[in-house]
């Protein structure tokens, strides 16, 4: 496979993953960015692993995990364009509490965030969470469990009805 | 909060996903800036190991570092250590020369049994100077025999050759004269197999041949064909003649590399791993890219007469052989072409 031909095929998949990981188009939008770049610097090594796009979505998730730490984000993250405002249509209040699920996710610590994500939109088995993440399996269970433990602790007094 | 429920919090927010097209030229311009800067560092890193002193690394430089201003000469030894020898000889050098004006590219070849005056070492055939004292000697050699001051040089075996060839998938050059190889034949049930011993055929080997026109070599038909010397009408002259035609070959078929920032980051890495190549600080790419640009290489040859005295045979420069090599050193090469009708080959 060519690197045209990964990020023809694959780079949606990436962002709608880096979109759930971070909770924001624009933030989402620089860590694939930083993601492909280093990829394609390093495309001989990435292309050789057995299986890239799980190896190219363990980088994308150390580039998120890393994000806030590095100096150089506040180069890359440096925009005008303010955050695009979320949508919002006429059944706002039928999704409120959904949407309240999705800002507390991005209350999240990270590693926890990333491991819910894993599991929920990605579909992913503890163990592949475990390798995406580099920890044992016990670690990805305990996160995504404390990580549950905090949405139900904080969804539930807001919303008693439970949705829908 | 059930599993269910996050999955299609999840799910609902997929629209908000950004547009891949558009990040594409953003990734594209990205890498591109990065991979400069790399370069950058990874030259000045070369040059900071070179001289043993820590460099400060321009961090916020994004452009390679210029060429150095006037003219650009380089030393390229294509050398052999047959098996079990533990000194190698440089069996041809050729001078790359680039004037100041930066318009054209000499390849000038030196015979390697000319006899020149080797620093420490009295008269002596110029392919000892490397089995001497390798390239720096070399380098000596034709500052203090011609005034030739080297900016830098490459020297590469015949393995590491044969890699850069096969990794730009083979050169398509002119072979302007049918050769025999002495060294790669093949027998009757397909076996490869010398087919001379020195110059006398081995009965039932059939050799590899490289016969007149446009020709597709590999890595090793191009290797075994600029090697070929002594079944040569002209022996070591034809061979060099050889040679340059093989560089502008391979600098032709590098060309298209050149300007795809990919593809030329593999070729470099390639080419710094089989050959050893001194750049003299300066940035390779920008070296090859300065060579390119000025078009095929002109090909010279220092000319020399043949002197048999003691038994042995060896070549002394002549007087156009001579003043061709101090026209490289004062980056007076086009005056001295004038002068010399027909010497271009």
């Amino acid at each position: 496979m060519t690197y045209e031909e990964f990020v023809n095929s694959r780079l949606p998949a990436l962002l709608r993953y880096a979109l759930m990981l971070s909770g924001d188009p624009h933030t989402a939008a620089d860590i694939v960015q930083e993601t492909m770049i280093r990829v394609q610097l390093k495309w001989r090594r990435v292309s050789r692993a057995d299986a890239v796009e799980p190896y190219v979505r363990r980088m994308l998730t150390n580039v998120y995990l890393d994000w806030q730490r590095g100096s150089w984000l506040r180069r890359v993250t440096l925009r005008a364009v303010p955050d695009e405002p979320p949508p919002t249509p006429d059944h706002a209040e039928r999704s409120a509490d959904r949407d309240q699920v999705w800002a507390l996710l991005a209350g999240l610590p990270r590693r926890q965030r990333a491991a819910v994500v894993l599991r929920y939109y990605e579909g992913l088995a503890d163990q592949e969470i475990a390798d995406v993440l580099g920890c044992a399996v016990g670690t990805v269970r305990a996160n995504i469990s404390r990580a549950l433990a905090t949405l139900r602790d904080t969804a539930v007094p807001a919303h008693t009805g439970g949705g829908s | 909060m059930d599993e269910d429920e996050l999955r299609a919090v999840f799910a609902r927010h997929e629209h908000l996903t950004p547009a891949a097209e558009p990040l594409k030229a953003a990734i594209r311009e990205g890498y591109r800036r990065r991979w400069r800067r790399r370069l950058v560092l990874r030259s000045v890193g070369a040059a900071a190991v070179a001289l043993s002193v820590p460099v400060p690394v321009p961090l916020s430089t994004v452009t390679p570092p210029a060429l150095r201003p006037g003219p650009l000469t380089f030393v390229l030894a294509g050398i052999d250590r047959p098996p079990g020898a533990d000194v190698a000889r440089s069996d041809t050098v050729l001078i790359a020369h680039v004037p100041a004006a930066r318009d054209k590219v000499y390849l000038v070849s030196v015979l390697r049994d000319s006899y020149v005056s080797i620093p420490g070492h009295g008269r002596d055939k110029l392919n000892a100077a490397y089995a001497y004292g390798g390239f720096p000697l070399l380098q000596q050699t034709l500052r203090s025999d011609f005034g030739i001051a080297v900016d830098g040089g490459a020297v590469a075996d015949f393995t590491g050759l044969q890699r850069v060839v096969d990794s730009i998938g083979g050169v398509d050059m002119y072979v302007d004269e049918d050769t025999v190889s002495i060294h790669i034949g093949w027998t009757k049930d397909g076996r490869q197999k010398p087919p001379y011993l020195g110059t006398r055929p081995v009965p039932g080997v059939t050799p590899q041949r490289y016969r007149v026109g446009y020709q597709h070599l590999t890595g090793w038909q191009a290797v075994d064909f600029v090697r070929q010397r002594v079944l040569l009408p002209h022996g070591d002259a034809d061979r060099q003649r050889h040679v340059r035609q093989f560089l502008t070959a391979l600098l032709t078929r590098a060309r298209s590399l050149l300007s795809d920032p990919q593809r030329a980051s593999a070729f470099l890495d390639s080419l710094q791993q089989a050959i050893t190549v001194d750049t003299g600080g300066m940035a390779l790419l920008e070296l090859l890219r300065a060579v390119d640009k000025v078009g095929t290489p002109i090909g010279l040859q220092a000319a020399t007469s043949t002197l048999v005295a003691d038994g042995m045979v060896g070549e002394v420069l002549t007087p156009d052989g001579t003043s061709l090599l101090a026209a490289v050193a004062h980056d007076d090469v086009d005056a001295w072409i004038a002068a010399h009708p027909g010497a271009v080959s």
